[in-house]
């Protein structure tokens, strides 16, 4: 059975691990938190806030990448590919570049 | 490569670029990797492309026009910087390069994510973020001062809070719908258990701010107190706060709405 913490060695975990996710050094480092640390970060929110001010304002992303859903609006609209149209301006748009860049000096 | 991540190579890249002013310069970003810029019209349907044609990246990119603002246009070359800094991502375009493929990322839905992400930390950078929250005595920033940074950094508004809740660890949902009905959303760390209490095409609720904004002609910020219950209803949403701050904001003249929850 694993030794159950106390709720001070709790608050320097919890700090820890935002320290962590802070400095980046541990990349999952707030997603490590059982769920019982979360209930009691919760509940001691004001206490622990004012401890943590500054850990808290340099601790600046979760740790994943947003749910697909989420970033629907940044989504490239062709999916499925683009149109004939539009891949051959991409294409003729490529070949231009590769004509210039394999063009020999003096070359027109 | 996790949001952390993500964030801490653009800052990494803004450092290394010496852009400590906004808007961010990715034009001069581009041009000091040596990434050569190919603006022009190239079809409706088209965002932007970057591809290895060797020895340099090139990267294709539509101009802004009618429909497509400034503010898209520079997401785009943000998002294609993405590909060519996150190191995974520039090893897979060398190689699809070389094998001819047209759209090297049209299947890789996770690559796409983590590239908006950095974009959205590229031209939203912490550095900025830090100063303003910090001048707010460390308190979430209002949308006022969300739609100011936008417009300071050249980015739409909803990238602009797209941004802020990778960003803030507290509390805060951003919700974006079109004439009362919701589009997509986004969740602070803070907030993740409440991360799929809305869903797409579920309507705004009739007692919020935003249900009966996009038939205003005001574009002005509109604010209350509210029920939690109003903005996340049902038994399952046992995480929902009892209150929270709603600002709401109309975008544009397509109905769009933008709205921030927070509490704490």
């Amino acid at each position: 059975m694993t030794k159950k913490l106390s709720q001070e060695e709790r608050e320097g975990f919890a700090l820890e691990a935002l320290m962590y996710a802070a400095t980046r050094s541990q990349e999952n480092a707030p997603t490590q938190l059982s769920p019982e640390d979360k209930a009691f970060l919760r509940s001691r929110r004001p206490a622990f806030h004012e401890k943590a001010r500054g850990l808290i304002a340099s601790f600046k992303t979760p740790a994943t990448v947003p749910a697909e859903s989420e970033l629907a609006l940044y989504r490239k609209k062709p999916k499925q590919g683009l149109s004939p149209k539009t891949q051959v301006n991409i294409n003729k748009k490529l070949d231009e570049i590769r004509a210039k860049k394999t063009k020999k000096p003096g070359q027109k | 490569m996790n949001a952390i991540q993500l964030t801490a190579l653009a800052d990494r890249v803004l450092t290394r670029h010496e852009q400590k002013n906004l808007p961010i310069n990715l034009l001069a970003i581009a041009g000091r990797e040596g990434i050569d810029l190919y603006p022009d019209s190239y079809g409706l349907d088209f965002l932007g492309q970057i591809r290895y044609s060797g020895p340099e990246f090139v990267l294709l990119y539509e101009k802004p026009r009618q429909g497509l603002p400034q503010t898209r246009v520079n997401f785009t070359i943000a998002h294609e910087l993405g590909h060519y800094f996150i190191p995974e991502h520039n090893r897979y375009i060398r190689q699809a390069s070389r094998a001819g493929s047209t759209q090297p990322f049209a299947n890789s839905p996770r690559r796409e994510g983590e590239a908006d992400v950095f974009a959205a930390a590229l031209l939203v950078p912490t550095f900025e973020l830090d100063k303003r929250i910090g001048r707010n005595k460390g308190s979430k920033l209002p949308l006022n001062e969300i739609l100011k940074l936008a417009k300071n950094c050249d980015v739409s508004a909803e990238a602009c809070v797209f941004r802020f809740t990778q960003y803030w660890p507290k509390p805060m949902v951003a919700i974006v719908s079109c004439r009362g009905e919701i589009l997509y959303w986004f969740t602070s760390n803070g907030a993740s258990p409440l991360r799929y209490a809305l869903s797409k095409g579920q309507s705004v609720p009739d007692k919020s701010k935003a249900a009966h904004l996009f038939r205003e002609t005001s574009d002005r910020i509109r604010y209350d107190d509210m029920d939690g219950k109003v903005w996340f209803p049902g038994k399952n949403n046992a995480s929902a706060p009892s209150q929270v701050w709603e600002e709401t904001v109309k975008l544009g003249d397509q109905g769009r709405v933008l709205t921030v929850l927070s509490w704490s």
